[in-house]
């Protein structure tokens, strides 16, 4: 190296010591037979051949990033030294006596002194990175544990996705991090499985909450497909189809053997006790229509998806068999590339699907709306966020997953190394995570909008996920009314519903407005007459009424669905008792009972809605269970055929008058409709609320905001036109998921996590 | 009741509701269904907008069950507000 760019490259060090915000390194492993291995075995040399191969500006790149990365490093590793109960003094004597033997090894192990001149300037830093490394796993992993066997896990952001400490922000009154025995039953069922450890956590964490630790679970066609039993969707339900939580297959019956899947499942057995497994054979059965759950069996059983299981193990042992295929699941997803991408966060993002245009329709958060998992698979990089800046630098992890792989003398395959030749490889520590953070929202739409598409061309699907974005970011936007943020009104609606226990739509009366008013207000431009308005407000107010005739029907039918689940309950109460007795065969009757029953019920309950009393009557005969529900029904299936039917024929009287009236003032109708109710005043609302059991003053400020926000949602919105103006103005600072989130998405600063541990250590 | 199918989307007409999904919208977590309905004489609304996965033969005009995540949701079509509630 010149002595220019040696120059240029120690102003780039200055400039990026002096940051305080910038935080990525790169992170290194070492692949052999795609097993990441363990951090003191990172070959240098390796890695020096692959840089000598670069170009010499990629050469300087690295060296750029290498040189300011060895202080990140350190300050990283004294952020998870912050997190804990380490003391920072021992922990840098790790470090230093981790640099010494790292330096005194390297020296003799690089046998080429040619090799090494080129890259001189670059070894420093390396060691003092690879040290920096090592270091973070040899911290002591009980300073980890708190006094409640909760473990601390140290995650650098303050973003959406810091729930993984158990804390969801830094000003939250409790925390609530993951119990030690649940990550340590994941890291053992995980290696047991051949599942890599780091990944099975990270999805964990990604699935749930932290307390959700190890309940990852498979729909029954999930357990049919990983035995490996072929199967095809039907539309109905009936003898011998699968019904997978109301999904209907046709799985085939097989005894599938698969020597390495039983394998697995054989060192999942002994892990959890070595008495449950024996020699022999015996079989994981599902009947292929789900009637039972999954059991053990010596001989394959009929009409079922059967493993052959190279091992005998007893019958109680078919739940932890179910549980362990969870596993299985998470080895075939990831094994799996998406469309030749080789970077793992596309396997792993098929846990998620694909969708192009995160939809309104989810119950998905609203910065997350509108990012395309096709252009960015933004849950498989957080995932790997996870994996690279959390777990893998956790000490208590990373040793007790090295214990466990000892114990089990298991060698498991990494997601970082997946498909990749042995070597040594290096990650910037924040790749993912500024993937994450510069993830595209509504691009999508925003494509369609810059090809000049107005709102009325979008699909009904990008209209609702644009509406809902709208509705979020309504006090920015002059076209729309002055609306609360999603988040804010779900607080005030539980603050309210849980004080009142009254539905919050119901919260504010509404007071019936005299025709004259409306026949004043409405608009002048509108051509009707006197009695045209009488005969379209008669018949609005007359459909009201059969209306809430109708509603209350129907909840009384709902009611009534309501007592039969009960008693289908019954069956299935006494199935899990039977099972808990393990009389099997009995067990399985009172399933296929309840079964039975559900299917009834549901029957039952539809031909009630459909007002069909002759058949209703013929399945009350069908199903005596039901016999005590069968005045009840009927009456209920006459009430609603005779209601429904005085509706329909009024409707059928009027209805052309009214499609002529609506079609020439369609605005103008929906404006006089609107009008017919008003909402009662604040002060009004307030005292009549004050005298509900349950208030209190501090609900007050809840109270005004609810009546202010569905006040402002009675004025008719005009979506294209906020749809113009949003990405006019808005969408250049709502763009990506940094602008959208309420977070910092910067790292956490000191004071913030002796907040989040000051918590952690009180629960 | 009628039923057409093009290449992305499928309709479902049953009495006043009409179901539309959209095929592509479909993932793990299930597919994005809507319905519109007619709220009063030549006048239709969106009243439904939930992605899941439908239960096959649940929908029936004004009552349908979808499932997300684990859970089974009953939806029904409330005359008075005009659009699907969940039961509880």
């Amino acid at each position: 190296m010149n002595k220019n760019a040696l120059l240029n490259l120690f102003v780039f060090c200055l400039i990026f010591l002096s940051s305080s915000t910038v935080y990525p390194f790169p992170v290194f492993y070492t692949c052999e037979n795609e097993v990441i291995l363990g951090p003191s075995k990172i070959d240098s040399t390796d890695l020096f051949e692959k840089i000598l191969l670069l170009n010499k500006d990629e050469q300087n790149k690295t060296i750029s990033s290498w040189c300011h990365g060895g202080k990140d490093c350190i300050e990283r590793f004294k952020f998870i030294v912050s997190f804990s109960t380490v003391s920072e003094k021992l922990a840098m004597k790790v470090f230093y006596k981790e640099l010494a033997a790292i330096k005194e090894s390297s020296e003799s192990e690089i046998k080429n002194p040619d090799l090494l001149e080129s890259v001189k300037n670059l070894k420093d830093s390396f060691y003092e990175l690879q040290a920096c490394q090592n270091s973070m796993n040899k911290l002591n992993g009980d300073d980890y544990i708190t006094q409640d066997n909760s473990l601390i896990i140290p995650y650098p952001f303050h973003n959406n996705y810091m729930r993984i400490t158990g804390c969801k922000s830094v000003s939250g009154r409790v925390c609530k991090p993951v119990a030690k025995n649940k990550i340590d039953t994941v890291i053992e069922e995980a290696i047991a499985m051949g599942t890599d450890p780091y990944l099975a956590i990270a999805i964990n964490f990604m699935e749930g909450q932290p307390e959700d630790m190890g309940n990852l679970s498979l729909d029954p066609i999930g357990v049919m497909d990983i035995i490996g039993c072929r199967s095809k969707r039907e539309k109905k339900g009936g003898k011998g189809i699968l019904n997978s939580y109301q999904t209907y297959y046709k799985v085939n019956k097989s005894v599938v053997q698969d020597t390495k899947l039983s394998n697995k499942l054989k060192s999942f057995m002994t892990k959890k006790g070595t008495s449950l497994v024996g020699n022999g054979k015996s079989h994981y059965c599902y009947d292929v229509a789900g009637k039972t759950k999954p059991r053990i069996t010596t001989i394959p059983q009929k009409n079922s998806c059967c493993l052959e299981l190279e091992f005998k193990t007893p019958e109680s042992s078919s739940g932890q068999v179910t549980h362990a295929l969870t596993y299985e699941f998470i080895n075939r997803k990831v094994n799996t590339r998406y469309k030749g991408k080789t970077d793992p966060a596309w396997r792993i993002q098929r846990f998620n699907g694909f969708t192009n245009l995160m939809g309104g329709a989810e119950a998905v958060p609203a910065w997350r709306v509108g990012v395309n998992y096709r252009k960015n698979p933004g849950y498989g990089q957080q995932t790997m966020d996870y994996i690279l800046n959390s777990l893998m630098f956790n000490p208590y992890i990373s040793n007790k997953i090295n214990k466990e792989k000892n114990d089990q003398k298991k060698k498991v395959k990494s997601i970082l190394c997946s498909n990749k030749k042995d070597g040594t490889y290096y990650y910037e520590s924040n790749k993912y995570f500024d993937k994450v953070k510069s993830s595209v929202r509504l691009g999508v739409i925003a494509d369609k909008f810059n090809l000049g598409g107005g709102f009325n061309e979008l699909t009904p699907r990008e209209q609702s996920v644009i509406k809902r974005e709208l509705l979020e970011t309504a006090t920015k936007n002059s076209k729309m009314p002055n609306l609360l943020r999603t988040a804010i009104v779900t607080k005030y609606e539980s603050q309210v519903s849980n004080a009142l226990k009254i539905d919050p739509n119901n919260l504010f009366k509404k007071t019936n407005v005299s025709r004259i008013e409306i026949w004043d207000k409405k608009d002048a431009d509108v051509l009707l007459s006197r009695g045209d308005f009488d005969y379209i407000m008669d018949t609005w107010d007359r459909e009201a009424l059969y209306n809430q005739v109708l509603d209350k029907t129907n909840l009384k039918i709902h009611e009534l669905e309501q007592s039969l689940n009960i008693t289908c309950q019954k069956s299935y109460t006494k199935y899990l008792e039977l099972y808990e007795l393990k009389q099997f065969k009995r067990a399985d009757k009172e399933y296929v009972l309840h079964n039975n029953c559900i299917h009834s019920s549901d029957d039952f309950v539809n031909e009630i809605y459909n007002g069909n009393v002759n058949r209703v009557g013929e399945i009350l005969k069908e199903t005596p269970s039901f016999t005590r529900h069968a005045r009840e029904g009927k009456a209920l299936a006459e009430t609603i055929f005779s209601q429904e039917r005085e509706l329909a024929s009024f409707e059928e009287s009027r209805y052309e008058k009214m499609v002529l009236v609506f079609s020439k003032h369609p605005k103008a109708t929906q404006k006089m409709y609107d009008a017919r109710t008003t909402r009662e005043s604040i002060g009004g609302a307030i005292s009549r609320i004050s005298e509900l059991p349950g208030y209190n003053s501090s609900l007050d400020k809840g109270i005004r905001s609810l009546y202010m926000h569905q006040s402002a949602l009675d004025i008719e919105i005009d979506y294209p036109d906020a749809y113009q103006e949003y990405f006019s103005k808005l969408y250049k600072d709502r763009r990506t998921l940094e602008m959208a989130s309420d977070y910092s998405w910067k790292k956490l600063n000191q004071g913030q996590v002796q907040d989040i541990l000051g918590k952690i250590l009180k629960n | 009741m009628e039923a057409t199918n093009d290449k992305n989307i499928s309709h479902e007409r049953i009495g006043k509701h009409e179901l539309i999904y959209l095929k592509d919208s479909c993932s793990s977590h299930g597919c994005e269904y809507f319905i519109f309905s007619e709220a009063f004489p030549g006048c239709k609304v969106q009243s439904f907008h939930q992605t899941g996965f439908l239960l096959p033969g649940s929908y029936k005009g004004k009552r349908l069950k979808i499932r997300q995540k684990q859970i089974i949701k009953t939806f029904l079509y409330s005359l008075q507000d005009k659009k699907f509630v969940v039961l509880p």
